[in-house]
């Protein structure tokens, strides 16, 4: 009997018959007007989408770095009673628009990639460190009672039974704001930060559609890249027994 | 060994009483012993304090003589099987890796554990060669709690704490898993500690039964001595107006039967308690058929191997007062009286002298 078909795995099926969509275009379009003009811009694609990842890439890497383990900590018994007030200031940031924290990023900062780098984080911090923390703290009592009556370590609890247990939630909430933060990134250009942004931006504000589209072409591609190779690490790196992705037979 | 002084625990909130009161008592090696209670009444704390998931208030915990605080506490639980009602099997292992936590952490070799989780889960009924490599969202309850069970025998502690193990799994089930884990029990002779709030359980599982009320050690003793001498009120009352029946349930038809030979292809008649009657015997020493005053019942028998709650109901379905037994292979070989019973009941075991009438050829009859 075939396998049913797992939903997620087609939705990937579709990113990839997207992107080579995408792919395409500019040698389809080529033919045309717009096509040659479209193309004309491909290495100041290539040349901006390499800060663009550049920017997204180290806001990811601090972000994950940062919010992960925060999470861990707020979830551990001591700081439970700090965690939600934590989690309220975090929900409230979670409300102010991306590109107000670009601003303030840039404030403190100067103008420039740093400062870009910096609003990401921040932007992406949030949701990794409450998804961390719910994934952590929804692990079930009794696990971790029965983890403890058979003499498990602190941190043989925390390495074999939590976190593959709250890995799925952790690694969805890296998932969404890191592919939030590649769209997101084009506003780095905004405060300086470069990235793809200069191209739709400057395509808008100069009246060149051409311009803005190659720029938000290639953003819109890199953001569906991304959760795409997110998703890949979720279906490889979730235990067998708990992936949601690689549904059981029973 | 394992021996409560004066276990306390009290969790220090003004004008409640202690969760755990002044409990004293042993359990000795290769018994298993039923805390057994009401909920809230301390037998789940106690038995927490044993591998000090809670820590006691005051008194102590020894286990074979020594005091549990002068062992680590990590390496004391790792010698101590812990079983749960909710089974807490880790998801994200197989059963293989589930059942080798322990093993694992004491540095088994690899051969050695692998051979352990298969052994083991043939012991509880599960073919290895299936389960191994399943995870535990793909076994049904009844398969968990076996491998659960499982899991907490892995490095083979000589004392195990089971709380409402088997409390989560319908009675057929139960029924069948709580006669594996006695069957294997009597092979393995484990010090058990295990909480219960079902009476029928601890009558059928324990050698001794402790009842707790209100965090105090109301009685200790076999299920026999508590079931006909309630120490006082609230123990008769939770035992229930029918422990006399619950005791049945302790008792092997074998330990109350009079043995009795039939002789193959024979008629027997049969005078017991006043009450006459045939037992007819064909050529393989089975039982062919059974009349008592003339009524005929057909091939009714009891085994040897049922309890005397079995028989009892049988005699009554039947209205007779008297059945033939019959061995592990089938053959007759006995009989089993209401009077017998009674007199089991009241602490006069010797079975009365078989008043057995005529014994006949079949042909004849």
């Amino acid at each position: 009997m075939p396998p049913k078909p797992d939903p997620m795995r087609r939705r990937g099926v579709i990113a990839v018959a997207l992107l080579v969509a995408i792919a395409a275009l500019p040698v389809a379009a080529q033919a045309t007007d717009f096509g040659r003009q479209l193309m004309s811009y491909r290495s100041d694609v290539q040349y901006l989408l390499v800060q663009h990842m550049h920017i997204v890439g180290l806001a990811a890497l601090f972000s994950i770095g940062a919010g992960v383990p925060i999470g861990i900590i707020l979830s551990r018994r001591p700081m439970r009673r700090y965690a939600e007030a934590v989690m309220q200031v975090l929900n409230i940031g979670t409300t102010v628009p991306t590109l107000a924290k670009l601003a303030i990023a840039m404030l403190f900062f100067g103008l420039g990639t740093r400062s870009a780098v910096i609003g990401l984080t921040l932007a992406t911090l949030m949701p990794i460190v409450r998804n961390t923390y719910a994934g952590m703290v929804d692990v079930s009592a009794p696990l971790l009672d029965a983890a403890r009556g058979m003499g498990m370590r602190h941190g043989q609890i925390l390495w074999r039974v939590e976190l593959p247990n709250a890995l799925n939630v952790i690694v969805s909430g890296i998932r969404t704001s890191v592919t939030y933060a590649t769209g997101a990134a084009a506003l780095a250009f905004l405060i300086g930060g470069g990235g793809l942004g200069e191209l739709i931006f400057t395509g808008i504000d100069t009246n060149e559609p051409a311009m803005m589209l190659a720029g938000a072409f290639t953003t819109c591609a890199l953001a569906a890249l991304v959760d795409l190779f997110l998703y890949q690490i979720q279906y490889w790196l979730i235990p067998r027994g708990v992936n949601p992705f690689r549904p059981l037979r029973n | 060994m394992i021996t409560l002084e004066h276990l306390s625990k009290s969790y220090g909130v003004a004008g409640q009483p202690p969760a755990v009161d002044d409990v004293s008592m042993t359990v000795q090696d290769g018994e298993i012993c039923v805390l057994l209670g009401p909920s809230g009444c301390g037998k789940t704390t106690t038995l927490r304090m044993v591998n000090r998931l809670t820590l006691p208030s005051s008194g102590r915990v020894l286990i074979d003589g020594r005091d549990t605080t002068t062992v680590d506490t990590v390496e004391l639980r790792r010698g101590i099987g812990y079983v749960i009602q909710q089974v807490g099997l880790f998801p994200n292992m197989t059963v293989e890796e589930n059942i080798c936590v322990v093993p694992k952490m004491l540095k088994w070799d690899r051969q050695r554990m692998r051979a352990r989780a298969a052994e083991l889960l043939s012991m509880v009924g599960l073919d290895p060669g299936e389960y191994l490599h399943r995870f535990p969202n793909q076994l049904s309850g009844g398969q968990l709690q076996r491998v659960g069970v499982t899991r907490a025998l892995a490095a083979d502690p000589p004392v195990m704490l089971m709380d409402e193990p088997f409390g989560a799994i319908d009675p057929i089930n139960r029924e069948v898993i709580q006669d594996q884990f006695l069957a294997m029990q009597r092979k393995l002779r484990k010090t058990i500690l295990l909480v219960s709030h079902d009476i029928d359980e601890a009558v059928k599982m324990a050698d001794r039964i402790a009842i707790f009320r209100a965090g105090r050690l109301e009685q200790v003793g076999t299920p026999d001595e508590i079931l006909t001498h309630p120490a006082n009120a609230f123990v008769a009352d939770f035992l229930g107006g029918d422990r006399t029946l619950k005791r049945l349930r302790r008792t092997r038809v074998a330990q109350v039967a009079s043995p009795l030979a039939f002789g193959s292809d024979h008629v027997t008649d049969v005078v017991l308690d006043g009450v006459s009657g045939q037992v007819r015997v064909d050529a393989a020493g089975r039982i062919a058929q059974v009349s008592v005053q003339g009524r005929d019942l057909g091939a009714s028998s009891v085994r040897m191997e049922d309890d005397l709650r079995v028989v009892v109901s049988e005699l009554l379905r039947l209205a007779v007062s008297w059945l033939p037994c019959v061995d592990a292979q089938g053959m007759a070989c006995g009989l089993i009286s209401q009077s017998a019973i009674s007199r089991h009941l009241n602490g006069t075991p010797s079975p009365a002298p078989l008043p057995v009438g005529e014994m006949r050829h079949a042909a004849e009859a």
